[in-house]
Parts: C-alpha cells; sequence; structure tokens
C-alpha cells in the first residue's frame, strides 16, 4: 500500500515537472518573440509631402503656443504600420467584376494591367490602386441631389466590396460646365464623392483615398482608390522630437497649408496622425505616424484662417 | 546652350512600355501626325534666383509628365526641349517672340512653376520665372512684377495662324483666376488649356499620371481632370479648383485622335464655341 502511494506520488510529481518545463519553454519563447519583434526594424521612407504652390510670405512670422504636454495621440508615435498586397489577386478580381471587365483582354506594363473596351478604361496598378473611367459619358446636367450622389457612391462601393470599414465620406466636389459665350448658363454635369480613412479612430492623410464621380444618369464615371492593408506593425528605431518638427514648421519644410496673405501664425495644437501614401505609383511600404501641427493665420492682429503643417515624426 | 535633362527610364520598363505602345499606336493612331512636346518649369526659386517665392520641385513633375508620355507614346511624341530652372524663362511661354523653342513651336506645351493670381504683382494673372530672359539675370527680390518675369494672360495668346501649339497644361497657381478678364485669352486658337483657379500643391504623381494616361490614348479632358482630383484632394484647407477650357470640338481629343488636325478653331469670341469645366476638390472634413 506505502509502494502504491510512492508511485503515485512520483507519477504525480513527473506530471509536474512536465508542465511546468512546457510551461516555462512557451513562457521563454513568447518572452524571445517579443524581444525579437521590438529588435525587428524597417527602413523608413522619407515622405515625399506634396507642396503649396501658394504665395506665402517669405517673412512670414512664427508664434509657438504648442503645450507640448498635450500631444493628442502620442501613444502610436513609436510603431510604423506596415502594408503590402498579399490580398491583390482576389482585390483585383472584385474591381475587374464591379466594372465589367472580366471578359476584357488585359495589357500589361511595368506600371499597371489595363483593361480597355470602346467605352471604358480600368488601370490596376501595381500597388493595388486602380482607376476607372467611362468614355462615352455625356456632358448633361445632373439633377441628383448630394445627398442621392452619396448614397449611389457608397452603394456601389459596398455592394461590390470596394468601401472596406474604415473609410468614411469626406466631401464632395463638382464639375461645372460652362458655355462661355452665355457664361451665366452653368450646369453642373457630374458630383465626386470622396471617401478618406481612418486607423483606430486616427484620421489618416496623405495620397489614400477613395472617390467616385456620379454623372447625369447617376452612372459611375469615374472611380479611383488607393490604400493598402496593414499587414504588421513594427517598433520604429527613432522618434523624431517635436521640437525638431516645429523647426522644420518654422524653416517652411514638409507639408504647409498658410492663408496667401498672412503675415503672422500661431501654431497652437499638436496631434499624432498617420500618412499613408498609396498613390499609383507609390513603393512606399508604411504608414507612419506624423505630426499635424495646427494653428491661425493672421493678417495683422486679425486671424483670416486656419494653419495645418505635417512633419514626420519618425526615421 | 540650354541644359535639357530627362529622368532615366529602366531598360525592362522600356521594354514592356515600348510594346504598349506599339499597340496603343496600331489602335489609335488614325493617321495623324506624331506630336511636339515642350516643357518649361523652375524650381530653384530661392536657391538659384533671389525672388520671394519658395524652392519647389516642379522640373520633377514636368520631367516626370515628359518621361512617362515618352514611354506610352513612343516615337509618336518628339520631345522639342524641357527646359528647367535658370534654362527656362519667360520666352518658353511667351508667343511670337522666340523662334524654333518655344511653346509656338509644339503641340503640347507643360509648364510648372510659381504663379501669381491678378492684382499680387501684376494688373493680370501670371506665370513666374525668377530670372528675366536670360540665365544669368535674376529678377531682384523686391521686384516680382516684373515684365520679362512674368507671363500674363494678356500676353498668353496662344495658337495664332501659324503656331504649332495644340493643348497647354499649367501647374502653378491661379493662372486662370476667373477674376481676372483675360483668364481665357490664351484661347486664340488651341485645343485645350489646363490648369488651376486656385492654389495649387505640386505632386510630381501627377505628372506622372497624365503623362501615362494621354501616351495610353486616354480622352485629354477627363484625364487631367481625374489626375486632379486623384492629387489634389486631401492636400488643401481650401477647396481647389481645377480648370480646362475647350474649343466645343476638342471635347474628345486625345494625343492621336483630335480636332482642327488641319486648321484651328477661331480666337475665343469668334464663331467657335468654346466651354470650360472646373472640377472643385474639396478640403478634407
Amino acid at each position: 500500500m506505502k509502494n502504491r502511494k510512492i508511485e503515485i506520488f512520483i507519477l504525480i510529481s513527473m506530471v509536474a515537472i512536465v508542465a511546468v518545463g512546457i510551461l516555462g519553454i512557451y513562457i521563454i519563447n513568447n518572452v524571445s518573440d517579443k524581444k525579437n519583434n521590438q529588435k525587428k526594424s524597417v527602413i523608413i521612407p522619407e515622405i515625399e509631402f506634396p507642396v503649396s504652390m501658394g504665395g506665402a510670405n517669405d517673412e512670414l512670422i512664427f508664434e509657438n503656443k504648442i503645450d507640448e504636454k498635450n500631444i493628442k495621440n502620442k501613444d502610436i508615435i513609436d510603431e510604423v504600420l506596415i502594408v503590402s498586397n498579399t490580398q491583390l489577386e482576389k482585390k483585383r478580381e472584385e474591381v475587374k467584376k464591379a466594372f465589367d471587365m472580366q471578359s476584357i483582354d488585359i495589357t500589361e506594363t511595368e506600371d499597371a494591367e489595363i483593361y480597355r473596351t470602346e467605352d471604358s478604361t480600368l488601370l490596376l496598378y501595381n500597388n493595388g490602386s486602380y482607376m476607372y473611367r467611362n468614355n462615352n459619358k455625356e456632358d448633361k446636367e445632373i439633377h441628383l441631389t448630394d445627398d442621392s450622389c452619396i448614397e449611389i457612391a457608397e452603394n456601389f462601393l459596398k455592394e461590390n466590396g470596394l468601401l472596406p470599414d474604415e473609410f468614411s465620406y469626406s466631401g464632395i466636389g463638382y464639375d461645372t460646365l460652362t458655355d462661355l459665350s452665355h457664361p451665366e448658363d452653368e450646369i453642373i454635369i457630374a458630383k465626386q464623392i470622396y471617401f478618406h480613412r481612418n486607423i483606430d479612430n486616427i484620421e489618416v492623410d496623405g495620397n489614400s483615398k477613395i472617390y467616385v464621380s456620379i454623372d447625369s444618369n447617376g452612372e459611375i464615371s469615374e472611380a479611383y482608390s488607393a490604400y493598402r492593408d496593414v499587414d504588421n506593425r513594427v517598433s520604429v528605431n527613432e522618434v523624431i522630437e517635436l521640437e525638431e518638427a516645429v523647426d522644420k514648421v518654422l524653416n517652411s519644410k514638409g507639408f504647409i497649408a498658410v492663408e496667401e496673405n498672412a503675415d503672422k501664425v500661431v501654431l497652437e495644437n499638436v496631434e499624432i496622425i498617420y500618412w499613408e501614401d498609396s498613390a499609383e505609383f507609390s513603393t512606399n511600404s508604411t504608414i507612419q505616424p506624423v505630426y499635424k501641427i495646427t494653428g491661425k493665420s493672421y493678417q495683422g492682429e486679425t486671424v483670416i484662417g486656419e494653419f495645418e503643417a505635417i512633419e514626420s515624426a519618425v526615421r | 546652350m540650354r541644359e535639357e535633362k530627362y529622368y532615366k527610364i529602366n531598360k525592362s520598363k522600356k521594354i514592356c512600355i515600348l510594346l504598349v505602345s506599339i499597340l496603343v499606336l496600331i489602335k489609335k493612331n488614325n493617321g495623324y501626325a506624331a506630336i511636339t512636346v515642350g516643357g518649361s518649369s523652375q524650381g530653384a526659386y530661392q536657391s538659384i534666383g533671389s525672388c520671394q517665392q519658395k524652392d519647389r520641385t516642379c522640373t520633377i513633375l514636368t520631367s516626370k509628365f515628359i518621361d512617362y508620355l515618352k514611354a506610352y507614346a513612343g516615337s509618336y511624341v518628339s520631345v522639342k526641349f524641357n527646359y528647367k530652372d535658370s534654362s527656362a524663362w519667360e520666352q518658353d511661354m511667351k508667343p511670337g517672340t522666340w523662334s524654333n523653342d518655344s511653346i509656338d513651336d509644339v503641340n503640347f506645351m507643360i509648364f510648372s512653376g510659381h504663379g501669381y493670381k491678378k492684382g499680387k504683382v501684376c494688373s493680370y494673372n501670371t506665370l513666374h520665372y525668377y530670372n528675366l530672359n536670360s540665365f544669368t539675370d535674376f529678377h531682384p527680390s523686391s521686384n516680382e512684377g516684373m515684365s520679362d518675369a512674368n507671363l500674363t494672360t494678356k500676353e498668353a495668346e496662344w495658337g495664332k495662324s501659324g503656331t504649332a501649339t495644340r493643348w497647354v497644361a499649367t501647374y502653378s497657381c491661379n493662372f486662370l483666376n476667373t477674376e481676372d478678364s483675360y483668364c481665357r485669352n490664351m484661347m486664340q486658337g488651341i485645343n485645350i488649356m489646363m490648369g488651376f483657379s486656385s492654389t495649387m500643391y505640386i505632386n510630381s504623381n501627377e505628372g506622372m499620371a497624365l503623362g501615362m494616361d494621354l501616351g495610353l490614348g486616354e480622352n485629354i479632358i477627363d484625364s487631367f481632370l481625374a489626375d486632379a482630383a486623384k492629387n489634389q484632394n486631401g492636400c488643401l484647407d481650401n477647396e481647389g479648383v481645377a480648370m480646362v477650357i475647350y474649343a466645343s470640338a476638342a471635347r474628345n481629343d486625345t494625343i492621336y485622335s483630335y480636332a482642327y488636325a488641319n486648321s484651328k478653331p477661331n480666337p475665343i469670341g469668334g464663331s467657335t464655341a468654346y466651354y470650360s469645366i472646373t472640377r472643385t476638390i474639396p478640403a478634407k472634413q
């Protein structure tokens, strides 16, 4: 009986030792993975900001009223998002289906797959962005309301799986036709519905967007989409300090939007947002955190508009 | 001697694009003569010139447009000149004053650089240069409005009899700003004028996209407006306005198939019907 108890004791001990061992290996592996992840680094391409051709005053005076303790979304500053085209073929099939181009012969270039009919063109760029154009539309007055056009655009994109949840309506543009012999007779012939991206409720600025143009018949006459899926998140090697970013603003580097007649700018707020460049020829593989610095444009002591600057936050 | 530099595109790209170009030409060329292209752009407004305007990457936009157009259109497009920075000056865009290498001598002309709207430095909207019709003579920083540093809308009487000009694209702020009553004055015999009547943002991607679209034989007007919508939206704190002005018969022009192949539209105000399309590009909400 005593021997039996000893055997059970030894058996339980052995099971316990094995269990502790497995648990130990699991913990060590996980810690190691996390460390490896933290050690992973990625080459962060320098952002090519679009630059305003507006004639900002060269003698612009800057006044910095930013409270560095109040940087919104600061917790996202030390990670870049890695984008890829793992779903590229699936996405391309959806796009071809949406624009009825499945049975059209393809022409390939180094920049894009091209599908053309007598009436329309579809360009599927290498990075996953696409452009569709109906080349047979008529310049007739559109009588649909803005809300109807927004609804048509959203329904079309959603029904075809072309509007990810991260995108939401962001604005409307108008094509206005004018007979120059009767300039008072302007008519609106198309409306463009724009959608922009948020990731984890953080604004995404840059060149990623979706827009759809609606013609007078309520048909899709243009569609453009430029975004890529986030595959991974990687810690950055170096975060750029706010002071350096503000210095760039003071030297008019980066993306600057200021009222043309301003002679003074007051910098007031800073938040971290994302910057994505997925325009058709872009090979940029990251979505980066950037500083969005906002404030007011002044002429003398009068506020004449807003001010906005975007500066890199990582390298 | 004025310097010309082109961005190089690698060999494999050239081969791929050559094949497409041949297909495009077979499909699109209905016997129209090959076209000539010219470029004039300035970017080093302060680092070379003494201008109050800041340096911008305008020369890259123009060069990439020409590269992609040439790559996709092949030998159908002949690049006559692409003047950049101190090699570019007002007479590139001024009609009737220069021989063999100005806007008068090419079918498609592209400008990229700063622009002033009426009342800022001149009585008209202008395309602004930092030099004075010479690569050694810069306008003083105190005088942005000097005549030789500004091609005004009043001077831009493009496309008159005897000139080759058919299409013009300007990537600058406000050249087509409608506060200037001369903002359509350039329609003296050209088919299509393209530009902006607001502040715009320079993004070389826009030049690449237009070059590729036109080389593929896409509609010129629709391509310009779409490429503006793609690249200008999201950049602006205020609404942007891209604009095209065109002779009615040129609405469906491509570089391979176009109206007035053997004639010219009459100057604006005459018997030719002219239209404009403006595309407003909303600021991001």
